[in-house]
């Protein structure tokens, strides 16, 4: 505990320590100020015991009141004292044992998102348990003869029906209302118009039947047929609220990309602790090997590797040596640099890309507002029958005419709009959900069964991040064992991506990696020199790297996309290859998409002669390399305009205008967060197998949509006549509105059966 | 038959009580994870 405690300057979590800072992932205590609840997240955090391991060396601090750890959502509430203990230390313990971790920042987001979803459920919760109740006391009018009842406990039955649907009205159903009044102001009609006009009228009826029967408007009431109309509306809202926080709770769980605290130098030349958002253009930062950097601005000191796959896409590292230009987001792999910045904020490269995605993303055809243009005309007919039915009966029975129209209300309005499609679609996106598929919008279901072109990236969606590793040839007097186990020793300690694969790749052969080596040294841009020290003491010069730090030749192209070299003096040890690896399932799933009769299209920011390799490996025709978001995105636009649905299944972060523009878009999860807010769904595997299975039954889910939709057709077809002629009371429109209901959503319940991956679609097709 | 005088109201009234420990589990959170709290009874304290 004390040796976090004490971590002093080396800290780099101190930056959180101001109130300021900790207040965006912190909540006070409401009755004692200096107690805070905070909420970080850790991502390696797998299991039960990580999360016990977690509670157990956090509660030990001095100062920490509480702690729980979930595994299930990878966040972990701390209660501490700020009187005692300090943010930085208990990050720095957690750290400590290994489960490094991220505040929580859109923590009051969160709570907003919890509040809405409770909320919801809590209507549903009264709307069912009173509409339960309803129906009890409903019940024994429906069975009984008119004179096994006494009219007392008609009356009675009828004051308690009122009283158990007056929560249903006043507090369940008001979603609907405010919706429809909404829209009523804004001189549209929306889908609750009808749905909220029902529940009125229905609702004015019952109650002038129950307190003052015998009017123009009778003595029946029709509480049963309001609060399971109600109940089952909401049930369908309720559904969808929670699984768009799913989606979006997944969706933050993703890293955050800038880090929150730098080190910057002071007036007196030493380096301080500092907020991200206190960063200043013209500031000198120190960044360490590992961090990401903060802003744009160029190396003033040190050379070094930078990983920007996040921001292009691609897996390879990019040497920069000083008054190179650096990005904000970019990761710094290789050695301690200095950097000046230029551009903070708004102004980084970083948000230039977050805010083009922005702007792509509007231009999406609205596929939700055509639903709405189709459903205008159905809602005013629906509206203008409701009336006419009142016209036809008033003069003769003005009951008749009220309940009539609201017949007419009741039995067309919820199934055929509000439920046909959402519960297909709700169905398929739950199943997806439990298969590691994430849809952002439902739409998108209907967008993926219509597309007829697939434009893939390259990095991380048809090919594996990680580097493959072959040994290619070896120094024939040299024990091969001995040269994984110096390989394994030499690459142990660098973090470069190369150097981490090559590790790997020499752990797997069972390499040991404790030779006695001295003067490790990493020269960025080259590789590593050490020397290693054998038994009878001698010292042999040894190098791993490309072949001008290794000066050796450099060879024609050996079918590998990078060739590493092990040296002894002048000495070639071993030789490595170095390639991306197809994902395992990606040649099934191609040939079978372009058996199926989809145009595949390979667009990648990758080198032209390794993009075409991969495609001819994959049999895909169309393959275009150096691929800038901009040609993507030019390229996606021309397929549009041949009249082409398009999907685009992406990765890394300059794919999100595409994404955008695309007609629909799937990102693979391995990509950075952004892309996949922007992609209509997010396979948070790595299988690219799923995609085959995914499309058929995106195709399946429209099938039983149009199923719905047409019997919900047939019904209003026949319903609403009934309706109008006074043939259908109103609580047999909403038995029949309930049944119909219950048959759409049993219909579209088939849809949860979902196999996943290509080889479930190859069985079928077998 | 006098005695559902007496149980509809105490039924109507029993619906507002279950409400109202309804309430209570959903506001302090009860249906939020239902995976996790099977599993934390195999955690160690």
């Amino acid at each position: 505990m004390t040796d976090s405690l004490t971590a002093g300057n080396t800290n780099p979590w101190q930056g959180l320590d101001v109130q300021s800072e900790w207040e965006r992932f912190s909540q006070r205590h409401t009755q004692e100020p200096d107690i805070w609840t905070s909420h970080v997240w850790v991502d390696n955090m797998h299991c039960a015991a990580c999360s016990g391991r977690i509670e157990q060396s956090v509660k030990q601090m001095h100062g920490v009141l509480g702690v729980h750890a979930s595994a299930a959502s990878k966040r972990v509430k701390v209660i501490w004292d700020a009187n005692v203990v300090h943010p930085s230390q208990w990050f720095a313990n957690l750290n400590a044992i290994g489960y490094p971790a991220l505040p929580v920042n859109e923590y009051h987001a969160v709570t907003d998102r919890t509040r809405d979803q409770r909320k919801m459920l809590w209507r549903l919760v009264v709307a069912v348990f009173c509409m339960m109740q309803v129906m009890m006391y409903a019940y024994p009018t429906y069975v009984s003869d008119s004179n096994d009842i006494t009219p007392d406990m008609i009356q009675l039955l009828k004051w308690a029906s009122w009283l158990l649907t007056l929560p249903v009205m006043l507090f369940s159903s008001t979603p609907f209302l405010s919706q429809a009044w909404l829209s009523l102001r804004q001189r549209q009609l929306g889908m609750d118009v009808p749905v909220a006009l029902g529940i009125i009228v229905a609702f004015v009826i019952s109650t002038l039947a129950t307190f003052a029967p015998g009017g123009w408007w009778g003595d029946v009431t029709y509480y049963d047929s309001l609060t399971m109309f109600v109940s089952f509306l909401l049930c369908g809202r309720w559904l969808d609220v929670k699984l768009r926080n799913r989606t979006a709770g997944a969706l933050e769980n993703m890293m955050r990309r800038l880090p929150h605290a730098v080190l910057k130098k002071n007036e007196a030349g030493e380096w301080v602790q500092i907020a991200a958002s206190n960063i200043d253009v013209g500031d000198v930062l120190y960044v360490r090997p590992g961090e990401v950097f903060a802003a744009d601005g160029k190396l003033i000191a040190g050379n070094t590797s930078v990983d920007e796959s996040m921001l292009t896409g691609e897996s390879e590292p990019v040497l920069k040596s000083t008054g190179a230009q650096v990005i904000a987001g970019s990761g710094n792999l290789t050695s301690v640099v200095e950097m000046q910045v230029q551009q903070v904020g708004e102004g980084t490269q970083y948000h230039a890309l977050v805010n083009l995605m922005a702007s792509a993303s509007t231009e999406k055809p609205g596929i939700a507002l055509l639903a709405d243009k189709v459903a205008q005309p159905f809602l005013w007919g629906v509206l203008l029958a409701a009336l006419f039915a009142v016209i036809f009966w008033w003069t003769t029975d003005p009951v008749k005419a009220v309940m009539s129209a609201v017949a007419v209300l009741v039995v067309t309005c919820p199934c055929a709009l509000s439920l046909a499609t959402p519960a297909a679609m709700l169905a398929s996106a739950g199943t997806f959900a439990k298969g590691g598929v994430l849809i952002r919008r439902l739409q998108a279901i209907q967008a993926l069964s219509e597309i007829d072109t697939i434009v893939f990236d390259k990095t991380g969606t048809l090919t594996e991040n990680l580097q493959q590793v072959v040994l290619l040839d070896s120094h024939p007097d040299w024990n091969s064992t001995l040269l994984l186990n110096l390989t394994a020793t030499i690459s142990r300690d660098s973090l470069h991506p190369v150097a981490k694969a090559l590790y790997t790749f020499a752990k797997k052969e069972n390499a040991a990696e404790h030779l006695p080596m001295q003067d490790w040294q990493e020269i960025v841009g080259g590789g590593i020199s050490a020397t290693l020290v054998t038994q009878d003491q001698q010292s042999i010069a040894l190098k791993l790297g490309n072949a001008s730090f290794c000066e050796v030749h450099t060879e024609a192209d050996a079918g590998v996309q990078r060739l590493v070299y092990l040296v002894a003096g002048h000495t070639v040890l071993a030789r490595f290859g170095l390639s991306e690896q197809t994902k395992p399932q990606a040649k099934a799933a191609i040939s079978q998409l372009i058996s199926q009769g989809y145009e595949i299209q390979l667009l990648s920011g990758d080198r032209i002669a390794a993009v075409k390799n991969l495609a001819a490996k994959l049999g895909i025709q169309v393959a275009l390399g150096l691929q800038k978001a901009e040609n993507k995105l030019q390229n996606v636009k021309a397929l549009q305009q041949q009249g082409r649905k398009v999907l685009m299944v992406g990765d890394g972060l300059n794919d999100g205008p595409v994404i955008a523009a695309a007609h629909t878009s799937i990102a693979m999860g391995t990509g950075v967060p952004l892309t996949q807010a922007q992609a209509d769904m997010v396979v948070m595997g790595n299988d690219i197998g799923v995609l085959v299975s995914l499309i058929s039954h995106c195709k399946k889910t429209i099938l039983i949509v149009k199923q719905n939709l047409l019997w919900a057709a047939l019904y209003n077809a026949a319903g609403v006549p009934l309706a109008i002629m006074g043939l259908l009371p109103a609580w047999l429109a909403g038995l029949g509105m309930a049944a119909s209901s219950l048959l759409v959503l049993l219909n579209a319940l088939r849809l949860t059966k979902w196999q996943k991956g290509v080889l479930a679609e190859r069985a079928k097709v077998a | 038959m006098e005695i559902a005088f007496l149980l509809i109201p105490l039924a109507v009234m029993l619906v507002f009580v279950i409400l109202g420990g309804l309430w209570w589990a959903i506001q302090t959170g009860q249906f939020e994870d239902l995976e996790e709290e099977g599993s934390r009874i195999l955690e160690q304290d």
